[in-house]
């Protein structure tokens, strides 16, 4: 029995986990700081993308990592 | 590198892509950056300058009003210093009038006051000569033959010169 | 059957070169952003239309954030930036215009037809994201070096704080370099990528297993504005991620320290003058 498309999967699922909550912990961080000091919107905006960016390129890996199970490890 | 070979990445294909990209880089550095950056400081110059332009003008006018404000009162003043010294010019001529004019009278009045002198000395003379002639017609006519015209004219002419030169003004109406 | 290619699906050969249909979706894209710029450059005029504040605004936005968060060179890099956040937006979306992915020939492969689009959305292929991250590396290794000095930058980037730090830390930055590489070109490539398998999952879930016309309709749309959205993210990812890099290799860290002290010890002099004077 192939178990690979179970492993994309889960490495797909599971990867999200994490990025899922760092962005929530970045957006709460940015929208209380957005609430606290609208004014501050301009300089918060840069560093909220790439703190995003940041914590989602992991969500990336484990799509990386599931592709290639997918396409290459067969 | 079989991780690379997975995802179809070989050297021509990216070879392509990056001269893709520093050709693309290269001609929108040449023809759009050059310009638009010109273009958006020139506005920038030009909206500073605009700001500053209406700042200056605003000074200006704010410098003429100033100006306009200090010449009103300066011609104010002027005129106020003006109309002092007319005044004053037309109080000393009317004084100077007034006084002339009062000399003036005064003279008038004295000269006439001289000549009615003159005319009462003039008439009072006359007057005692008539008064002598009077009286020695009435006297001779009283008297008659008792004189002669000499002698009776002498008398008259004695009481006359004794009585007083002066004669109040009352009397000698009467 | 819903069928997924991850690597870009070649068309015909050009000499030794096989031209992909994700080459044909980069010169798309460079083609594009070119019009616009002529187009803009032909029409500037110092009061915007509408027309050109709306290729204006991109540059202009970008160029602000630059400005804003660049530091002192930020004008040696800005055209980068700008032109990495136009052209990898502009590669992004091409891939949700209609017939992009959908029009092509044919080609029958391990016994089942197959569709070889003409155009595949750039971004979507791992060249080009390799490709553009390659030259964000070299771009913020190459000012790094140019702004303070060969001996300067590999003095910031592999001597630790603490010399005897230097063993461990080393290794650790040379692994970090190299993952912004490897985190760039994926992270735009996964998401552009995912992006097409999305919409093409979810056309296939409401056109081919169930047909309802207003599913049909609605859900791709709505994954579409989403992939709108993503791919703006993205592009504006990619480029402040590499100005950020640029913005950490040039090093502008003495002069403002330098002058911070200096303002400190005027501070310190200027407050303890009245003290002295007391006693």
């Amino acid at each position: 029995m192939d178990l690979t498309p179970l492993a994309a999967g889960l490495a797909m699922g599971l990867g999200a986990i994490g990025p899922g909550i760092g962005v929530g912990i970045a957006v709460n961080g940015a929208m209380n700081a957005l609430g606290r000091n609208p004014d501050a919107s301009g300089a918060i905006f840069v560093p909220y993308i790439l703190g995003i960016a940041l914590a989602e390129a992991i969500g990336i890996y484990s799509l990386v990592i599931g592709l290639l199970l997918i396409f290459v490890a067969q | 590198m079989a991780f690379f070979d997975a995802f179809g990445v070989d050297v021509f294909k990216l070879g392509f892509q990056i001269f893709n990209f520093l050709l693309l880089l290269y001609l929108l550095n040449r023809f759009l950056f050059k310009p638009v950056t010109a273009m958006l400081d020139e506005r920038r110059e030009r909206l500073a300058k605009g700001l500053e332009d209406a700042e200056s003008a605003a000074r200006d006018r704010e410098l003429a009003s100033a100006a306009r404000e200090e010449t009103l009162a300066e011609a104010r003043k002027e005129a106020q210093a003006m109309i002092a010294r007319a005044t004053k010019l037309a109080d000393d001529s009317r004084d100077e009038i007034v006084a002339n004019a009062r000399a003036e009278a005064e003279k008038a009045v004295a000269r006439a006051r001289d000549e009615i002198e003159a005319e009462k000395e003039r008439a009072m003379s006359q007057l005692r000569s008539h008064v002598a002639d009077l009286a020695l017609a009435a006297a001779g006519k009283l008297v008659k033959s008792e004189m002669d015209g000499g002698t009776q004219r002498r008398l008259v002419e004695e009481f006359l010169a004794e009585m007083p030169a002066e004669v109040p003004a009352g009397e000698a109406k009467s | 059957m819903l069928h997924v290619e991850i690597r870009a699906e070649p068309l015909f050969q050009l000499g030794p070169m096989t031209v992909t249909n994700s080459m044909v979706g980069a010169v798309l894209a460079s083609i594009l952003v070119l019009i616009a710029a002529f187009v803009f450059v032909r029409r500037a005029t110092l009061l915007p239309t509408r027309m050109q504040s709306l290729i204006e605004f991109p540059i202009e936005w970008t160029a602000q954030i630059v400005e804003a968060n660049g530091g002192r060179h930020w004008r040696s890099f800005a055209p980068l930036i700008v032109a990495i956040f136009i052209f990898v937006l502009l590669a992004n979306w091409i891939g949700l215009l209609p017939g992009v992915g959908t029009i092509g020939y044919t080609e029958v492969v391990e016994g089942h037809e197959v569709l070889v689009p003409f155009v595949r959305p750039a971004s979507a292929d791992l060249n080009f994201t390799l490709g553009l991250a390659l030259v964000s590396f070299f771009a913020f290794i190459g000012l790094g070096i140019r702004k303070g000095g060969v001996m300067a930058y590999l003095k910031h980037t592999f001597i630790a704080e603490p010399a005897y730090m230097t063993p461990l830390m080393t290794p650790i930055h040379i692994i970090s370099e190299l993952s912004r590489l490897i985190s760039l070109s994926f992270r735009l490539f996964g998401n552009v990528f995912a992006g097409e398998v999305l919409l093409a999952t979810m056309l296939f879930l409401t056109t081919s297993v169930v047909f309802v016309l207003p599913l049909a309709f609605f859900v791709p749309g709505i994954f579409l504005s989403l992939e709108l959205v993503f791919g703006f993210v993205q592009a504006l990812v990619f480029a402040f991620l590499t100005m950020a890099y640029i913005v950490l290799a040039v090093p502008e860290h003495d002069e403002h320290e330098e002058s911070e002290e200096h303002g400190a010890n005027h501070a310190s002099t200027r407050s303890t003058d009245p003290a002295l004077g007391a006693a």
